[in-house]
């Protein structure tokens, strides 16, 4: 992962990362998808997506935090909102 | 087919060891939910465990060595120890071809995993000793038990996880029940690890302060370690040698959610047919029942989950069946916990007194049930129940019932 | 109780063949799974190469599932097709399997995980891997399984005892079909188990009651029956060609790595076998022998099946499947059983692959031999002291 990180990275990321979790096509996983009701992504899958976003942004999201995640944007968000500054890329 | 009676209890636990001081430490309401000593556990959210403290498997074993088996090994042959001596079953004299062992768990023996592992994290994998091979696989933990005592009737252990003591438990009782054998040291055995208590803590099923099992504002379970063992005996035989009977056991039922690995079924199917099942082998039904010892883990999802079941297969008989959780003072024994809770339900049904649900400060809301919260009772049951709900959806269920001498 | 128990459909994953057909051609044929390995570099093992479960159980859901759960799928699919149960195996369907070492892979890996990478960045879904009985716990999501689920852990036994307990908890009404059989994965630990143990044949050659054997090669796989009693197969068309009858279990309580040269429990599991059945030695028409090389192991099955059968046993045949199929430690109860009813069937024991000069006078053969008779005899015979035995017959009607 880059120093300088996007949202657009970001949400590739996620993609990939939630395709790989669900055994769907990344073009399946769009921003606006429910994690749960379009996905199928259940409790055991969410946490594994947690894990895996933390230990490839080296961020640490609170679980009370993860569980209001309810679409792929709000993943990316919640990302963003969890990296430190000096990582966001500057144009951000 | 022969009647299958319970001659002999042996519980190595959290509270205590030995059948009084186990049965007293229940009774109490005490806890042995502690700081975890046995690792470190400062990189975890959760630092609270289960473990058997000051365990000394010297004391317990006469034919083997403690250092030549792993702790489940040891806890486990430690209790069976206790049931034997509890049984009084003189083995010198007995036909030990009859005789047989059956002994549930979830993990078997990690501690040799935990020491690969670290060898194999500091370059030297090479090291590890060759012995601990053959002593991983969890069959080592029924042989070690036969090995210690020379049974030679059949041996097996049942690794079906947080069920497993209430299949290892029915295994024994068909074995006697078909006359293959007279008598089975049944029950289960887990030792503390950091495996499943990693796996549990990244889960966040893991209580941080202690297991309020059916509270409202339970948060989760906590991870334990011990050893429950019962004698089981053809009931022609435990009277012909004039032996003390605890109880009878009627039957087992199992099931499979076939949902997801780590949550059960919403509405508890699984956990139903579990317990029809066993209603049904045992030749009873839900009026019969008047205690119910949970597998009530703490977690916010199992207790919904068991209570819902509770109240679909009793309807309005529920409320007035008390259910209680030893699990809020034991803690989770894992693949030991329904075989602790089966010697619980024997001295339920011995004694006439049901131990509670501790720490238990707000029922859940959404149900109207008796989970005898915090105080022991005298209510002198019948026929109880023994519920044990597992990972990958398997549910078992045991029934025993008082014994009252003379012939039903 | 109910009547008798019987066998409508087979599913095997092994390393001679994938398919129930396919393994009898292997087997008759006097195939080989041993080989240099795949995926450990210099050992000659009895794996199942270039094993890709995706073959039979699609891409999805596959990616949590470990090899050993992926080959009891694999063989739970194969047993389950043309049953008619496929679809929705229902409350009444479940499982007992055999298994040694079960998910040990995953647990090592799983702990490895928690111990380089840090407990917070443990994989989750990787946990429910960690209970040994997980194999069986996937199969039964995958397949529906909602009746009793069962895995039994008894060393080399293991998949024997599972076939006994599913024919007992048929007889007691407690399921009304079940999947049982073994499973076991060779993987890296278990690889070094029998390398450090001295177990492994240095010569990467099984040759059961062989005068030079040398040591057992590792196999891995697994081996499902769909079991069922008479009166279910009847009720919903299926055709029986085999049944479940007596089984005999003992324990030498000697330890975890003995072979007893006296061979008593061995003895005594096969008498308490024929026992259990309600038949004599003269009735038994071959035998299906544990014996995977082992110096001592062998010679105790011999010695056990010598004071059972005493003279009868220089005319009485015997196969021994860990020629073919190595050392499956939990599953291996299964293939023998499998193949044991492969032989009734067709009136004929396959040949011991490889086989040369044998010792204690074991009619074992490179060559088909002719059963002739209804029954069959299978052992299971551990170092862990678990020895176990079952009898088969041929099923007419």
């Amino acid at each position: 992962m880059p120093n300088q990180i996007t949202p657009d990275m970001v949400l590739a990321e996620m993609k990939t990362l939630i395709a790989t979790v669900t055994e769907r096509e990344p073009e399946e996983v769009t921003e606006n998808a429910l994690l749960t009701d379009d996905l199928g992504v259940d409790s055991l899958m969410a946490m594994e997506v947690m894990v895996t976003v933390d230990k490839k942004f080296k961020i640490d999201i609170p679980e009370e935090d993860f569980a209001t995640i309810k679409t792929v944007k709000d993943a990316v968000a919640m990302v963003m909102r969890h990296l430190p500054e000096e990582r966001i890329h500057a144009s951000v | 087919m022969k009647r299958v009676v319970v001659t002999g209890i042996g519980v190595i636990s959290p509270i205590g060891s030995g059948k009084a001081q186990f049965w007293e430490a229940l009774l109490e309401g005490k806890s042995g939910i502690r700081p975890v000593a046995s690792f470190d556990t400062s990189a975890f959210p959760v630092h609270i465990g289960a473990e058997v403290l000051d365990f000394q498997a010297e004391r317990y074993l006469r034919r083997l060595a403690p250092a030549s088996m792993g702790r489940a090994s040891q806890l486990a042959t430690a209790a069976a120890r206790l049931a034997l001596d509890d049984s009084g079953l003189d083995l010198a004299h007995a036909d030990r071809r009859a005789v047989g062992t059956s002994i549930g768990t979830t993990s078997g023996e990690p501690q040799f995993v935990e020491l690969y592992n670290d060898l194999r994290k500091a370059g030297n994998v090479e090291q590890a000793p060759a012995e601990i091979f053959p002593r991983y696989s969890c069959s080592s933990i029924s042989v070690h038990v036969a090995t210690e005592f020379d049974l030679r009737g059949p041996c097996l252990t049942i690794p079906t996880a947080c069920a497993a003591g209430n299949h290892a438990i029915g295994q024994g009782f068909d074995l006697i029940r078909t006359g293959r054998v007279e008598a089975v040291l049944a029950g289960g055995a887990d030792s503390f690890s950091r495996i499943p208590y990693m796996g549990f803590a990244r889960l966040g099923a893991i209580a941080p302060q202690r297991c309020q099992p059916f509270d409202r504002n339970r948060k989760g379970m906590v991870p334990g370690e011990g050893a429950g063992m019962i004698l089981l005996e053809s009931l022609d035989r435990a009277v012909a040698r004039g032996a003390r009977i605890y109880a009878e056991v009627l039957g087992y039922g199992l099931s499979c959610d076939s949902h997801h690995m780590t949550a059960s079924h919403p509405e508890g199917d699984g956990a139903i047919r579990a317990m029809q099942a066993a209603l049904k082998d045992s030749g009873v039904g839900i009026e019969d029942i008047d205690y119910i010892s949970a597998h009530g883990t703490g977690t916010p999802t199992n207790d919904r989950v068991e209570s819902t079941a509770m109240c679909r297969l009793f309807g309005e008989r529920a409320r007035h069946v008390p259910m209680s959780s030893i699990k809020s003072m034991v803690g989770h024994t894992m693949g030991a916990a329904s075989a602790i809770e089966a010697a619980a339900c024997t001295l339920a049904l011995d004694t006439g007194w049901i131990p509670p649900t501790i720490n238990h400060e707000e029922s859940d809301p959404d149900f109207d049930l008796d989970y005898v919260p915090n105080q022991s009772r005298q209510t002198r049951p019948q026929v109880v129940l023994n519920n044990a709900y597992a990972f990958g959806g398997n549910n078992a269920s045991v029934c025993f019932r008082r014994y009252e001498g003379g012939v039903v | 109780m109910a009547g008798r128990v019987v066998v409508t459909g087979a599913g095997v994953i092994s390393p001679i063949a994938a398919g129930y057909e396919e393994f009898e051609q292997a087997l008759y044929r006097g195939e080989s799974g041993s080989k240099p390995s795949d995926r450990f570099q210099g050992a000659t093992v009895a794996e199942v190469s270039g094993f890709e479960a995706q073959r039979w159980l699609g891409n999805k859901g596959i990616r949590v599932l470990d090899r050993g759960a992926r080959m009891l799928c694999v063989a739970a699919q194969m047993a389950l097709a043309n049953q008619g149960l496929a679809e929705d195996g229902g409350p009444e369907v479940g499982m007992v399997c055999g298994t040694m070492f079960g998910s040990v892979h995953s647990i090592v890996s799983f702990d490895w995980s928690g111990l380089t990478e840090g407990p917070s960045y443990v994989n989750p879904m990787e946990f429910p891997n960690t209970v040994i009985n997980s194999a069986s716990g996937q199969a039964a999501i995958r397949y529906h399984l909602r009746g009793m689920n069962s895995s039994i852990c008894s060393g080399f036994a293991s998949s024997l005892y599972a076939l006994h307990y599913a024919a007992e908890c048929l007889r007691f009404g407690r399921a009304r079909v079940l999947l049982a059989g073994g499973a076991e994965e060779l993987c890296d630990e278990s690889l070094q188990g029998f390398l450090r143990t001295g177990m492994m044949s240095p010569s990467g050659c099984a040759r059961p009651f062989g005068a030079d054997r040398d040591g057992t090669v590792p196999g891995e796989g697994s081996a499902m029956w769909v079991v069922e009693s008479e009166e279910s197969a009847a009720g919903r068309g299926a055709a029986p060609w085999l049944e479940i009858c007596g089984f005999g279990a003992r324990q030498e309580a000697q330890g975890l790595q003995h072979y007893s040269p006296r061979a008593e429990a061995a003895g005594d599991a096969i008498h308490m076998a024929l026992a259990a059945s309600s038949i004599a030695p003269e009735q038994v028409a071959c035998v299906v022998a544990s014996a995977g090389g082992s110096r001592e192991g062998d010679a105790m099955e011999a010695a056990a099946l010598r004071s059972v059968f005493g003279s009868r046993m220089d005319t009485l045949p015997v196969f021994a499947p860990k020629a073919a199929l190595g050392e499956a430690l939990g599953a291996s109860g299964a293939f023998a059983a499998m193949a044991a009813g492969l032989a009734l069937r067709r009136g004929s024991l396959p040949p011991t692959a490889g086989c040369g000069p044998v010792e204690y006078g074991m009619r074992v053969s490179p060559e088909p031999q002719p059963v002739e008779g209804e029954f069959a005899l299978v052992n299971a015979f551990g170092c862990d002291g678990n020895c176990a035995a079952l009898v088969l017959r041929l099923w007419k009607n």
